[in-house]
């Protein structure tokens, strides 16, 4: 299963959700894979804890195995490498947990036909090991994005049952709604670059979900701490988002998750543990959100709905 | 190429690759000597006894690069690295880069129509210690770099497994063994190795083994030895005796569908070295692990369909009783 996860502005909690789900698949039994497209800033060796990729690798990297430039991309055991001991010590039921990070100042890079083809060749590769591949694109349009949607478009990958599903992460705020939309359906969105790189109409759009992030339930026992005056407040707000939401198409039948705002998360991007969890750092709810989107990203109802 | 001994050759190295081939269902000989004839009008050849095994013509490639050294020397050395895929039984897909570092003549860098004449041979330029070569190849973490073997390894296996010939299927995924080996004449030496990547590292010393020959032995070991750590990693994950007999059945299901059968060790090793296969095997365990895993998966499988039978008898009264029949199904056992 190839995922990609995406979103229209910085800041959404899309990386350090994505990590989340990728160690939660692991546990669950899955070998897993994250590979950090992010290129201008690639943190995830940081919310994994990898200390020697905190910020991406100097070289061999995913920017430079897709320039040509080593003929395979550095991978990280992250089991192994990472410098938190609750991860090292990994249960024997989990899945394998592998990182390819991006290279340090790696940046944007132009779509050739050589970067398109070691692409393909790379996701191939790949799913012969992991049953998920999860890529992480930086936010708004890039052209890695791009060329990840001319990929998946590719007979190559269709006909081996590869095709892609597209998370778009957004906060849960005006703005953030609208921007999303906007990735998603707006001029030289997704839905319309893909369809001019090979995607049939609509079915592109039927392989995209939307993640909430940050999202305060008035009913969650963070708004029952507010005043009064604060929660009335907060529910007329989230009945105005819900109204905006549907009207641009990001209504709940398409929402594959809600994470809930956790502190912890605002303050460092980490991967939560149940040891986060069991010391009072993070929250429950969010470490289950992030187990249920685990779940979901391969067998959630909402992939069956029209 | 003809089959260098040892002695020959002074040094032979090269990188194996083990993986499931992309395909839904195991393939037939005639199916696999298409898909390895990669070089037009050369011949596959194959054997349908004791198993299906295919093997595909040579590849080579050019090469101009640093030898492996232990102690950090840096010698130059140029020509061409052989590679060939194999098949077995249909699903295993195994490909091997290899050359033979000999000394050049002439010491210096000479038109590639002369190394193209000595396929599968590396003559380095300078001093160079087969010990010292042979160590650093095969006993260092890191002995890979400067000479690629590896990377053409996959690009063999990675060219074979885009062919338009299979329909990408994979009844289960596991990641590709990954053997580095070093063959020296001489005294018998036999050092194994595991680099924390998974990565096996073996160095060899025969008196008088023809490269060929060693090179079925260490694709067999690695084949066995991938086999066995993809069938431990299922049992796993899989975790017999914690109770869910579906997370058990999910996982055991494609084992015995397509792993188990492939056993079949030394099955093309030649007689004179089967005495070292059983040694490596005598000191690395590989037959009695295998035993215990596959003992494992059939008494969890009978565990679990005893309790099913009592499961349903039990259910076959409970629904006789509530029928107000006289006569409950007599509980066996």
């Amino acid at each position: 299963m190839l995922v990609i996860a995406t979103s229209d502005k910085g800041g959404t909690g899309r990386s350090v959700t994505a990590c989340n789900v990728a160690y939660q698949r692991a546990l669950l039994g899955h070998d897993t894979c994250y590979l950090d497209f992010d290129f201008g800033s690639p943190t995830s060796g940081a919310v994994f804890g990898v200390d020697e990729v905190y910020h991406g690798v100097e070289s061999g990297g995913l920017h430079h195995y897709l320039q040509g430039q080593v003929t395979e991309p550095q991978r990280i055991d992250v089991w192994r490498s990472s410098s938190r001991r609750e991860l090292r010590a990994r249960r024997s039921v989990a899945g394998r947990l592998v990182l390819f990070p991006g290279d340090l100042g790696g940046g944007e890079f132009n779509m050739t036909r050589d970067v398109y083809e070691r692409c393909v060749k790379l996701l191939i590769r790949l799913n012969e090991e992991f049953g998920l591949v999860l890529i992480d694109l930086s936010a708004g349009r890039s052209h890695a994005a791009e060329m990840l949607l001319a990929v998946t478009a590719d007979d190559e990958l269709r006909r081996r049952n590869m095709e892609a599903r597209w998370l778009v992460f957004h906060r849960w705020t005006r703005q953030h709604i609208t921007a999303a939309a906007d990735l998603v359906d707006g001029r030289s969105g997704l839905v319309q670059v893909g369809q001019d790189l090979g995607y049939s109409e609509g079915s592109l759009r039927d392989r995209i979900r939307f993640v909430r992030t940050a999202v305060i339930e008035p009913d969650s026992a963070f708004a029952r701490g507010l005043q009064a005056t604060q929660q009335t407040w907060l529910r007329e707000v989230n009945s105005n988002l819900n109204d905006r939401a549907i009207q641009l198409g990001l209504g709940r039948s398409v929402v594959i998750a809600s994470i809930p705002l956790d502190p912890v998360l605002q303050w460092r991007e980490q991967l939560l543990t149940d040891s986060d969890v069991q010391d009072d750092v993070a929250n429950k709810e969010t470490v289950q959100a992030f187990q249920r989107l685990a779940e979901d990203i391969e067998t959630g109802d909402t992939w069956s709905r029209p | 190429m003809s089959s260098p001994t040892t002695s020959e050759g002074l040094l032979a190295i090269g990188e194996i690759r083990t993986g499931f081939l992309h395909h839904s269902t195991e393939i037939t000989l005639e199916e696999a000597s298409d898909l390895l004839r990669l070089i037009p009008g050369e011949q596959v050849r194959y054997a349908s006894r004791p198993r299906p095994y295919a093997v595909s013509p040579e590849t080579l490639t050019g090469v101009d690069c640093t030898m492996p050294s232990a102690r950090g020397r840096r010698v130059r050395g140029v020509g061409t690295v052989a590679s060939r895929v194999t098949l077995t039984g249909g699903r295993v897909l195994q490909s091997c880069a290899y050359t033979t570092l000999v000394p050049s003549e002439r010491g210096h860098r000479l038109p590639w129509s002369h190394y193209l004449g000595r396929p599968g041979a590396v003559e380095y330029l300078g001093r160079l210690e087969p010990d010292d070569a042979a160590a650093g190849f095969a006993e260092a973490e890191d002995g890979a770099r400067g000479i690629g073997l590896g990377a053409i390894a996959e690009q063999a296996m990675n060219g074979v497994q885009a062919s338009a010939l299979l329909d990408g299927g994979l009844p289960l995924r596991a990641p590709r063994g990954s053997w580095r080996w070093a063959f020296q004449d001489g005294g018998s030496l036999f050092r194994f190795t595991v680099v924390p990547d998974g990565t096996r590292l073996v160095r060899l010393a025969v008196p008088g083994g023809r490269v060929d020959d060693l090179l079925d032995l260490v694709e067999d070991l690695a084949l066995h030895d991938w086999l066995l750590g993809t069938v431990e990693t299922i049992l796993e994950r899989a975790a017999p005796g914690s109770g869910s007999t579906d997370r058990m059945l999910r996982n055991v299901r494609p084992l015995i569908g397509h792993i188990l059968h492939h056993w079949m060790p030394a099955a093309r090793v030649r007689p004179e070295l089967l005495p070292l296969w059983e040694a490596l095997d005598r000191v690395h365990g590989l037959t009695r692990q295998w035993d215990i895993s596959v003992d494992r998966v059939r008494d969890q499988l009978a565990v679990d369909t005893v309790t099913m039978l009592v499961d349903t008898v039990a259910l076959l009264n409970d629904t006789v009783k509530m029928l107000g029949q006289e006569k409950p199904v007599r509980r066996r056992g």
